[in-house]
Parts: C-alpha cells; sequence; structure tokens
C-alpha cells in the first residue's frame, strides 16, 4: 500500500518532460494505433448510416454525407417486425447457454488434462480439442449435410439399415437447439482451454508441494488450490463473453442450418437477420440493427463489469 | 478520474478531427467526378477521350471464370476498340453471390459503368440513385439501339417516365414450358397434348413414382419451387409474390395472391403431391438442383432444350407450353443493363451496349467466348456448335438473342419463333407499371422478411397450405400488407387515369 503512494508521489513531483524512453515506446504502438484508427474508429462513423435515408451520389463518402436524414425511421422495421422477440430470444438465450458452457467445460478439461502426468498424452489430447477450431463453419456445414442429408446422409442410411424411417433433419426445429450447442461447444472448447491450461500450468507448483504434505486429496487440491487460482481468468473471460452476448456466430447459425425455412424459430439471430436485411431491405435498415446491436453489448459489458466490481472489485476490468 | 477524462476529451477532439478529414475528402471526390462528367459531357472533350480508348467496367452475372477468360475478352476488346473506341473490362459475380455483392457494389458507390440488374432490384436501385437517366441519351447517342428494341420492351423499364436502362430484347414475352425426359413420356405413354393445367400433371407423375421408392418425379429446391407458380399474378415489379394483380384482370385490383382460390387450389395439389412422394422430401432445404431432372418447369423459348440437353448430359428433353407468351413489367424486366450514375463514359456505355445489340460477331464472343476454344463456327456468324461449357458469361443478360448466333442442333429459325411468340404475348392488365416503394420501405421489408421465413415450404409444397396461407396473411398483415395493397392500388389507378 504505502510503496504505491509513494510511486504517486514521485510521479506527482517528477516535471512532464519526453523522455527517449517515450518516443521508443510511442513508435513501437505506433502500427497498432494506426491500425485501430483506421480500422476500428473510422468506420464508427458509418453509424450515421443508420439514420438516413442512403442514396446514391457520387462515392462511399459523399453518398454518406449527402443521404438525406430520416431519424429514427431505419429503426422502425426491427421493433415493427413480428419476429423481433423470438430473434432477440434465440440471441441471448443461445448466448448465456454457451457462455456458460464455454467456461465450465474448457476449466474442466483444462483442470483434467492439467493433471495428467504424461506429458504427451496431454499435448495428444490438447491438440485433437483445439483442431474444430480452425474449421471454417463453412467446412463444418458441409460435413453437418453429410451426416444429416435427407437422401445421402449418413444418420438416415443408419436409421434405414436399422428399420427405422429416415427424418428430414433440417425440418425438425426441435432437434437443433442440441446441434447448434453441441457444435458450438466442439468448436470453441479447445481455444478457449488454451488460456486456463497456460495459467495452471503456471500455478507455482510449491502449493502443490505443501497440500499433498498435508495429505490433500486431488480433490481437495483442485478445489482449495486451482481454482481460486483461476477465479480472476473465469471472471475475464465471462465479461468478455458478456460484452458479445448480443452478437452470434454468423456461420454458425446461417451456415450451418443452410438457411432452412422450418428453422427460423430456433436458428435466427440478430446477425442472422442483419445479414438477410442487407440482402433485400435497404442499407439504412441494416445499419440500424448493428447499431442497435452494438449498444445493447456495449450496455451489457459496462453492466457485468459494474456488478463484477460491486462483488470482487479486484477482478473488474475497468 | 481527472486523467481519464481528460483522455476521452482528447478522444472526442481526436474523431471530431477526423470527421471534418473525412468529409473533406467527401466533397472533394464528389466535386471531381461532378467535373469529369462534365468534361466527358462536352463534345469537343470526347474526341480526347476516345483517343487513349476508354475501358468499361462491366458487372454482370455467371459461373466460374475459365483460364482462357482474359484471353477471350482482349480479343473482344481489340475487336471493339478498333471499331467504337471502347473496351470492356468484365466483372462476373457468381450465381449465388450475386445478389449481395451487387447490392454492396452499389452501396458503397463502388465505381462501375454498366450493370446487370433485373425486376424486383432495379427499381429500389433506380430509387437509390445508383443508375443514369438515359431517356434522351440513348436516343441522340446510340439510335440504332433505340431502334432495335421495341417501343412495348422500352416502355417495360420505364419509372416515373424515364429509362434508366437498357433492357436486353429476347424471350421478353413470359413463355411457361414443362419438361419431361422423353425417356419416361415414351415409357408412361404421357400425352403431353392433353396436360394444360397443375391437375392435369398428377396422373402422369403419380404413374412415373412407379420408378422406385427414392425416385421422385417431380424433384425441387427450395429457391426455385415449380418455376413460374404465381405467374398468372403481375407482382408489379417488386418481386414479392404474396401481392399482385391478376394478369388479366382488367379492373386492375391488387389481391392478396396466396388467398386467392385458384393458387389456394394448386397449392393444394402441391401439397398432396410432396405428401404422396412425387416430390422430394428434403426440397426445402435442398440448394443445388440435380444434373438430369424426370420433370421440370421452366420459362423458356423453343430450341432451349438443345442447351439443357448438353448440360444435363440427357438424350432428349420434351418440352410442352402451358402458360403465355405474356408481358408484365417484370418479364421485360428480367435482364436489363444500367449505366451507372457516377460513370464517366455514360456515352461508351451506351455505344457498346448498342454494338452488343446490332454486332453478331461481338454478339456471339460475348455469349460463347474464345472462337475455336470455347465454340466453334458452323456457318459464320449464323450457326455456331459450343465445344465447351466453361464459359462462364449468361447470354441473356448481355443483348438481344435476334443478333445471336443459332446453337447447332437448334431450329434455324429459332430466333424467329421467338420473336413470334413475343409478337402473339398478351400484356397484362398493369403493363408499364411499377410499384414505387419509396414511402413503403419499412413494411416492404417486414412483409419480405414474412415470406422468406415461410416460402421455400410453401412454393414446395411441404406445408399444408390450409393452415400455412392464413397463418402467413396474418403475419403479412400485421407486418403492413395491407399499407401496401392500398398504396399500390392508389398508384395503379393514378398510372392508368
Amino acid at each position: 500500500m504505502s510503496s504505491k503512494a509513494e510511486q504517486k508521489e514521485k510521479r506527482k513531483r517528477l516535471p512532464f518532460r519526453w523522455h527517449k524512453q517515450d518516443t521508443e515506446l510511442t513508435l513501437l504502438a505506433l502500427p497498432t494505433t494506426i491500425w485501430y484508427i483506421l480500422f476500428c474508429f473510422l468506420p464508427m462513423f458509418g453509424i450515421i448510416i443508420a439514420f438516413k435515408n442512403f442514396r446514391i451520389s457520387g462515392g462511399f463518402l459523399s453518398n454518406v454525407f449527402k443521404s438525406p436524414w430520416v431519424g429514427f425511421k431505419n429503426f422502425e422495421f426491427l421493433f415493427k417486425s413480428n419476429d423481433a422477440w423470438v430473434i432477440i430470444r434465440n440471441t441471448i438465450g443461445y448466448n448465456i447457454i454457451f457462455i456458460i458452457l464455454g467456461i465450465v467445460l474448457p476449466v474442466l478439461f483444462a483442470i483434467m488434462i492439467g493433471l495428467l502426468h504424461s506429458r504427451k498424452a496431454s499435448k495428444v489430447y490438447q491438440t485433437m480439442m483445439f483442431l474444430p477450431y480452425f474449421l471454417s463453419w463453412v467446412v463444418v456445414s458441409a460435413v453437418g449435410w453429410a451426416f444429416l442429408s435427407f437422401d445421402k446422409g449418413i444418420v438416415n442410411s443408419m436409421l434405414v439399415n436399422m428399420g427405422g424411417d429416415p427424418v428430414n433433419w433440417y425440418m425438425e426445429p426441435s432437434y437443433w437447439p442440441f446441434f447448434l450447442i453441441f457444435l458450438n461447444v466442439w468448436k470453441g472448447l479447445g481455444y478457449g482451454m488454451v488460456i486456463y491450461l497456460a495459467t495452471i500450468t503456471s500455478l507455482d507448483s510449491t502449493y502443490y508441494e505443501a497440500a499433498i504434505i498435508d495429505g490433500a486429496s486431488i480433490w481437495q487440491q483442485t478445489r482449495y488450490i486451482t481454482l481460486p487460482m483461476l477465479k480472476l481468468v473465469i471472471v475475464m473471460m465471462f465479461i468478455l463473453s458478456v460484452g458479445r452476448i448480443f452478437y452470434t456466430d454468423f456461420g454458425l447459425f446461417y451456415q450451418v442450418t443452410r438457411d432452412s425455412n422450418s428453422l427460423f424459430n430456433v436458428a435466427t439471430t440478430i446477425d442472422v437477420m442483419v445479414y438477410k436485411q442487407l440482402k433485400t431491405a435497404t442499407v439504412g435498415m441494416a445499419s440500424a440493427a448493428a447499431f442497435v446491436q452494438s449498444v445493447l453489448g456495449c450496455a451489457t459489458i459496462l453492466t457485468a463489469n459494474w456488478i463484477v466490481r460491486k462483488i470482487d472489485s479486484d477482478s473488474a476490468m475497468m | 478520474m481527472k486523467k481519464s477524462w481528460k483522455f476521452i476529451s482528447m478522444l472526442c477532439v481526436l474523431t471530431l478531427m477526423l470527421t471534418a478529414l473525412a468529409a473533406c475528402g467527401g466533397s472533394n471526390s464528389a466535386s471531381t467526378t461532378d467535373e469529369s462528367t462534365k468534361a466527358t459531357d462536352a463534345p469537343k472533350d470526347t474526341t480526347t477521350v476516345s483517343k487513349d480508348i476508354p475501358t468499361l467496367v462491366w458487372w454482370t452475372i455467371g459461373g466460374q471464370v475459365p483460364n482462357n477468360f482474359s484471353k477471350a475478352i482482349d480479343a473482344m476488346n481489340e475487336y471493339t476498340a478498333e471499331k467504337i473506341g471502347v473496351k470492356i473490362d468484365i466483372k462476373v459475380a457468381s450465381w449465388g453471390e450475386w445478389d449481395t455483392k451487387i447490392n454492396t457494389i452499389v452501396n458503397t458507390g463502388e465505381p462501375f459503368d454498366i450493370m446487370f440488374t433485373n425486376s424486383g432490384k432495379y427499381s429500389k436501385q433506380v430509387a437509390m440513385g445508383a443508375f443514369a437517366d438515359i431517356t434522351d441519351l440513348v436516343q441522340s447517342e446510340s439510335p440504332d439501339l433505340y431502334k432495335a428494341i421495341p417501343e412495348k420492351v422500352w416502355e417495360g423499364t420505364k419509372i416515373g417516365g424515364k429509362y434508366y436502362s437498357v433492357p436486353t430484347y429476347k424471350d421478353s414475352a413470359l413463355t411457361q414450358y414443362w419438361v419431361f425426359d422423353d425417356k419416361y413420356v415414351q415409357k408412361y405413354n404421357i400425352d403431353i397434348n392433353n396436360i394444360k393445367t397443375l391437375q392435369d400433371l398428377e396422373k402422369p407423375l403419380r404413374a412415373m413414382k412407379a420408378e422406385g421408392k427414392n425416385f421422385y418425379p417431380m424433384p425441387m429446391t427450395q429457391g426455385d419451387g415449380l418455376n413460374g407458380f404465381f405467374n398468372e399474378y403481375d407482382d408489379l415489379t417488386l418481386g414479392f409474390p404474396p401481392i399482385g394483380v391478376k394478369a388479366d384482370d382488367a379492373s386492375r385490383t391488387v389481391v392478396s395472391v396466396l388467398e386467392q382460390p385458384d393458387i389456394m387450389n394448386n397449392l393444394k395439389i402441391l401439397h398432396g403431391l410432396y405428401q404422396d412422394g412425387i416430390i422430394n422430401p428434403d426440397a426445402p432445404t435442398k440448394t443445388e438442383k440435380d444434373k438430369g431432372q424426370a420433370f421440370f418447369s421452366a420459362q423458356a423459348f423453343p430450341g432451349a432444350e438443345v442447351s439443357w440437353q448438353i448440360n444435363d448430359a440427357v438424350e432428349k428433353y420434351t418440352m410442352f407450353q402451358h402458360y403465355g407468351p405474356i408481358y408484365t413489367t417484370s418479364t421485360i424486366q428480367g435482364s436489363l443493363n444500367a449505366i451507372s450514375a457516377n460513370s464517366k463514359y455514360k456515352k461508351e456505355a451506351l455505344k457498346y451496349l448498342e454494338l452488343v445489340n446490332t454486332d453478331p460477331k461481338l454478339r456471339n464472343m460475348l455469349a460463347f467466348g474464345e472462337l475455336g476454344v470455347d465454340y466453334q463456327s458452323v456457318d459464320g456468324e449464323k450457326v455456331i456448335e459450343r465445344t465447351s461449357d466453361t464459359w462462364p458469361l449468361a447470354a441473356y443478360t448481355q443483348g438481344t438473342f435476334f443478333d445471336l448466333a443459332v446453337q447447332k442442333g437448334a431450329p434455324v429459325d429459332q430466333w424467329d419463333q421467338v420473336k413470334k411468340l413475343n409478337d402473339a404475348a398478351t400484356s397484362s392488365s398493369i403493363l408499364g407499371f411499377a410499384l414505387d416503394i419509396s414511402d413503403l420501405q419499412t413494411e416492404v421489408a417486414n412483409c419480405q422478411a414474412v415470406w422468406d421465413k415461410y416460402k421455400y415450404e410453401v412454393i414446395t409444397g411441404a406445408s399444408d397450405p390450409e393452415k400455412m396461407v392464413p397463418k402467413i396473411t396474418a403475419e403479412l398483415k400485421s407486418a403492413g400488407m395491407d399499407t401496401i395493397m392500398k398504396a399500390a392500388q392508389e398508384q395503379i389507378n393514378n398510372y392508368f387515369k
């Protein structure tokens, strides 16, 4: 505590001066800064499209500036749409499940792999779990089709061979929440695990040695050493994923379901809708939807951080 | 705390400065394009411009681009550079991504000169201001082009009394055909002369089901359904089947199409066929067609089966007409080439389109590719034989059929027959009318979303119309269909006053 105060004092007493060190660090940060300005800050002005009746009158910029303002008219369709409720329910519902599973399962597997004695085996398992992450959803969609297609699918031909009737999987909404959740977990598990595993392997082994001498079982070691040490990382990952609660993986919900009409109620999320609007409706409407998504996302991340700070201020990010 | 405030205010200042910069950039680029268009407008400058031969960007639709694509384009450019002093850079959007890609290009203001567009898109793009008004230009700059296309077809492209595109004069009137693989016609003794309605089709199709449990006589995909199912209703160029005017309705009443007794009846037949396994059960989710179908429905013209036979490797297709020919605004707008409002070379673009529509040599190169590689000439520019099916460009998007060569195997007087069909065509009672949706965008977007949600199942017969149609109409009504219908009726009444 005292050292922190001391440091502050020191900093205050120093006159503001540009150090050589500052130049170096600034230069080092320059590429990233430029990248951020170009690709993260400049595109933000596109938000005004959501409030405009988009008209062509030259290049993109002059289109944006010369189009007439329409206030909140572009937002109307979002809230007048009959399916707004279904879409928001899907988006948030799936995300809540993904967030929970996306923390519980990777932590569980990370702990299990961390406990393995054989280094080789743990590397092999880890790599195998990581592999699906590198597949694009388009590929996954094709693989899914190979399994679930009505006439040529593996699952259906197995069903028929066993004397059952083939099922038209892409027209049965009741199965799809499970398929989607399974695929998301399958694809994201290895990636989610990396950070937890890195934390676990970097934990000071003396804690465990002391615990073993005291006669702690593996369960007790996990419960009283590993999990408390992981808490900070878990909370951080939680806040990060909550901030994206209004975003969904477009590939998963659009590609894998093959845009099947029958699955509308279980597979349409905000991103899918924005894409479909872009195809048929105006740019203004699509950007309005994306704008609402960003604002809500920003609100949720701030709320989540606020709640975390109330409970445990050390874990909060901001 | 203070520090973070400082940081935030700093950020705000920065962003403000950037917006100012961006604004400058915007006005600059606009003014330069203005100047350059002015420059080309001045008669003196055109000669200097044509000296360094402008290259026009033409966005069109097609398949996979083959290796010899640029070589074939070079040959075309050599020919046109000499003839009219214009070169072309053809950009191909694939069949699947065309919709999205063209929207992006128009919306981001990416420069292009000519763009293929069609009904359903065209009026929206014109409303956005994407295309140049060519009403006067086309008559002064390319009189031959204006003369080559009949008045009726030009009329069909009018929006607000002005031309914004060059229509492709081809089978501009819609004629709907039913096509059987001849193998089954022989085997099941199908009497094609007595098939007029969907009901007449039921008997032969059900007979064909005898081929086997996994044989589906009427295969469908989600996008097409039964092609031409809603043909009898003029869709007001909305591209949205649930609202329309019956093509032969003299009173021009806008109706809810799905609820009409004839459509309802056909939907019931379709659903029956689906339930009995005549239609493949995965039709609402199937995206790609199988090659070679036992039966299908298509908009076509005499001789069209020749190229299907080549593409599908089917020995013989038997096709017969069951509806049309009929002109509606949408059929005419089925294939249009529009010129960008920002193009520096509007006149050159028109000249090029004029040449496409009047010069058989260029027309054939565009439609068939590289002479000697993609096709062989059989009788000058009149009859050709395609030697590969790799040339990606779609001939129907480019220009008229009537200066195009006939493919070997098709009737030599093929295009005369098409012309006869056009001449014999009846007109929809609201021909020339196109709905202006600028005040209806919210309603149209919402109704479209509702229809998109159900359409695959409806048009493939997968869902029971007696349950689905009331449900869809209820949802459409709450999405604002009544408002669209009312506005459409008012607009029609004003137009035909």
